[in-house]
């Protein structure tokens, strides 16, 4: 292996390195498959290591999100030691010829690779909704560009508003890229300053996660720079009420077309969780009233005495609820008689507990 | 020719990535050995539900010396359980140990059946409810509070409409200014139309959440955090650490729309905890309502809410006896770094210790039993 003064890498040096870093990686691995010709040890190994833990729930999620930081740290070592040739390194060198590489906008690469089990961004929601917009592109094409008018003239109306509100979104998701790319060059400008503030004896980079460290560094404070912008709040905000346009014309189609065939809509189950959610405030105000509000309440009272329990506790509290036992009356006229009909029932059946509670203690 | 700042050496190059391979190598035996990790090592019994809501009561290993009792309030955003992660990382075991008696609201997981839960129903509501259940368990007027995050911001809106029920506030990073030129989420949020947003998507995911958080710092919490868990590969309890530490960032509750609603228009467009004007459930929050004493802890290196939007409470609160400590660390480090637990909990227990000795509690009247 070739040692040359200043760092620089020959091919024949990349060559050993992946070598040197199979043969490591597969010596704990007795099943590891040798890489196929043209693939690189690098990748190839981290393919497999990948494979291993492929459906292990959480710590196969955890190895995925590992293993992307592997590949890109991979890449940009690559990437740098092969730009550097037999030349200084240099932020320059890491960027290939053009600057269309892996790294040519790392903001938009690291947006996407942030996406996955636990974490779903704007650009991922758009993406869904893109799938469903798709069945109606052929008709919207059709429509778009007559006049509205006759028997369908508001379903026309309606095609040609999600059309513009997906060009908007469109054009606003391109001066957001546009942003991204501003934030990566300033990166590789942050990065050759931060390299010339080392070109000192004992500040130098000796490592390759020294360099990729510091390439971390200028990465965030360039993307920083531009996220904190006003011009970003603007585009941003723009991007996100571009893609809300078009899923809120999107759910609106959803609903005629599930009215039609009779399901519940949207609208509907809104106004259900709506009065819910009052009727809970109502208990709420009855139970205070009732100087009942410091008892714990058993209507939802579940199996989750844990904190991680508590998803588990809504299907068993649902289940209990299917399954009611009202003590009936007469039907109460108002819903204020309503109100205290149900409070008094309620205070009865506390009662009712506490003293069965009270002769259980006294047995 | 100058040889430039860049000084690596294909063998010591060689030695880097033969270890990461060998850590790798090793990591095939590690991970397949680990079990599922769990987190919450303290006991705790529910003192009180209001269906997804649960107030528990924390168990420690020796009776409180405490007259007060200690509510913690956290944000709605992830769960609480990092209060109390595991053995060696908890900010409850410490703050019992120290002779605190500890409390916590758990928010549960918000389903479409609460999108229509307000910010009116988690302050004037469920904290309210809380509060009260604990000061009445304890035969007390008033409890000291401990609000996290956005939690603190409630409970900063808690002490102002309720000044009467509370005797100590504590905050830990908790956004005040929320317009102060480093705040990269609020410059996100102020040019949305959040109504559009909320009325669009209902409830707003958690995983939307998440991708939020991760993208205030990409590339240091997507890419180097995880090249660094190379290191420790080989590691097991460094590893179920690390696992435990995932589990939490990516276990993000769904946020109730139209509270969702309110705190986007309200914190983070409109500033109103520090402009003024900021009304819940009808009732003006006043900060300088808040003459109770006060701590604010907040982390020097935060990079979800700045030190100055923390610091901003100074200004707007009406106590005279305010006391600011800053953590050496960041947002998440305030909560399980080893600084933390040495620091964080006596620093909590000493200051609010020191109060008690000043005054004796108002006790309820009529005198209730207490709980101790």
């Amino acid at each position: 292996m070739a040692d040359i003064p200043g760092g620089a890498f020959t091919p024949k040096d990349w060559e050993a390195l992946n070598q040197q870093f199979w043969k490591a990686w597969s010596s704990g691995v007795p099943d590891a498959a040798a890489p196929a010709p043209g693939k690189l040890p690098w990748h190839e190994g981290l393919e497999q290591w990948s494979r291993l833990f492929a459906g292990s729930g959480d710590q196969g999620e955890v190895v995925e999100r590992m293993l992307a930081g592997a590949r890109q740290f991979a890449t940009f070592a690559q990437a740098a030691g092969q730009g550097a040739g037999a030349n200084p390194w240099s932020a320059a060198s890491m960027q290939p010829p053009g600057g269309a590489s892996a790294f040519a906008n790392p903001m938009l690469d690291a947006m996407r690779s942030l996406s996955g089990a636990g974490a779903t961004g704007f650009e991922d929601l758009a993406a869904q909704t893109q799938r469903m917009v798709e069945p109606m592109k052929q008709e919207m094409a059709g429509l778009m560009s007559m006049p509205a008018f006759g028997s369908s003239r508001e379903q026309q109306e309606r095609a040609q508003k999600l059309a513009a509100s997906l060009t908007g979104y469109r054009e606003w998701f391109g001066r957001y890229q546009g942003l991204m790319l501003q934030a990566s060059k300033r990166a590789y400008e942050l990065m050759e300053a931060k390299l010339a503030e080392r070109n000192e004896p004992g500040r130098e980079i000796a490592t390759l996660r020294g360099l990729y460290d510091v390439w971390i560094d200028a990465a965030e404070e360039g993307y920083a720079e531009v996220a904190l912008s006003p011009e970003f709040r603007k585009v941003y905000g723009e991007l996100v009420n571009a893609q809300m346009r078009v899923r809120k014309h999107v759910n609106e189609e959803t609903e005629r077309s599930t009215q039609t065939l009779g399901m519940p809509t949207r609208t509907e189950v809104n106004a259900v969780h709506a009065r819910l959610v009052e009727v809970r405030r109502r208990l709420a105000r009855i139970e205070e009233a009732l100087g009942l509000a410091d008892e714990a309440p058993v209507e939802d009272a579940g199996d989750a005495d844990e904190q991680g329990d508590a998803r588990a506790a809504v299907p068993a509290a649902r289940t209990r609820r299917a399954d009611p036992k009202p003590v009936r009356g007469p039907k109460p006229s108002s819903p204020a008689a309503r109100a205290g009909a149900f409070a008094e029932q309620l205070a009865a059946s506390r009662a009712a507990k506490r003293g069965a509670a009270a002769r259980k203690r006294r047995k | 020719m100058s040889m430039g700042p860049i000084r690596i050496r294909p063998d010591a190059a060689a030695a880097e990535l033969t270890q990461l391979g060998q850590k790798l190598s090793a990591a095939t035996r590690t991970l397949r050995s680990l079990d599922d990790v769990t987190y919450g090592c303290t006991a705790k019994e529910e003192v009180w539900r209001d269906g997804k809501i649960v107030l528990y009561r924390f168990r420690g290993e020796r009776t409180p010396t405490a007259k007060v009792p200690l509510l913690i309030v956290y944000a709605l955003v992830n769960r609480p359980y990092m209060v109390d992660l595991q053995e060696d990382r908890s900010i409850v075991k410490s703050l019992l140990a120290a002779g605190e008696d500890v409390y916590l609201i758990d928010w549960g997981y918000p389903d479409p059946s609460d999108r229509y839960v307000t910010l009116d129903d988690y302050v004037n509501g469920w904290i309210r409810r809380c509060v009260d259940v604990v000061a009445k368990r304890h035969g007390l007027e008033k409890i000291n509070l401990l609000g996290i995050c956005q939690g603190g911001a409630f409970s900063l809106c808690f002490a102002a409409l309720y000044p009467e029920k509370v005797r100590n506030l504590v905050t830990m990073v908790t956004p005040v200014d929320f317009h102060t030129p480093d705040n990269m989420l609020s410059n996100w949020t102020r040019g949305m139309d959040v109504d559009l947003l909320v009325d669009t998507l209902g409830n707003i995911p958690g995983e939307l959440m998440n991708h939020c958080y991760l993208m205030l710092k990409p590339f240091r919490l997507n890419h180097q955090k995880y090249v660094g868990m190379a290191d420790i590969l080989d590691n097991k309890g460094e590893l179920e650490n690390f696992l435990r530490m995932e589990k939490w960032i990516f276990d993000s509750p769904d946020q109730a729309g139209e509270c969702f609603r309110q705190f986007i228009k309200d914190f983070h467009q409109g500033n109103k905890l520090v402009k003024g004007g900021l009304k819940i459930g009808g009732r003006s929050v006043d900060p300088r309502r808040i003459t109770m004493p006060v701590l604010n802890i907040y982390a020097e290196q935060d990079h979800l809410v700045p030190p100055d939007s923390s610091k901003a409470r100074r200004g707007i609160v009406g106590t005279k006896d305010y006391t600011e400590i800053a953590f050496k660390g960041g947002h998440i480090g305030i909560y399980v770094s080893g600084r933390s637990q040495r620091e964080v909990p006596p620093a909590i227990h000493g200051w609010l210790a020191q109060r008690a000795q000043d005054s004796a509690p108002a006790r309820r009247a009529p005198a209730q039993k207490s709980m101790k």
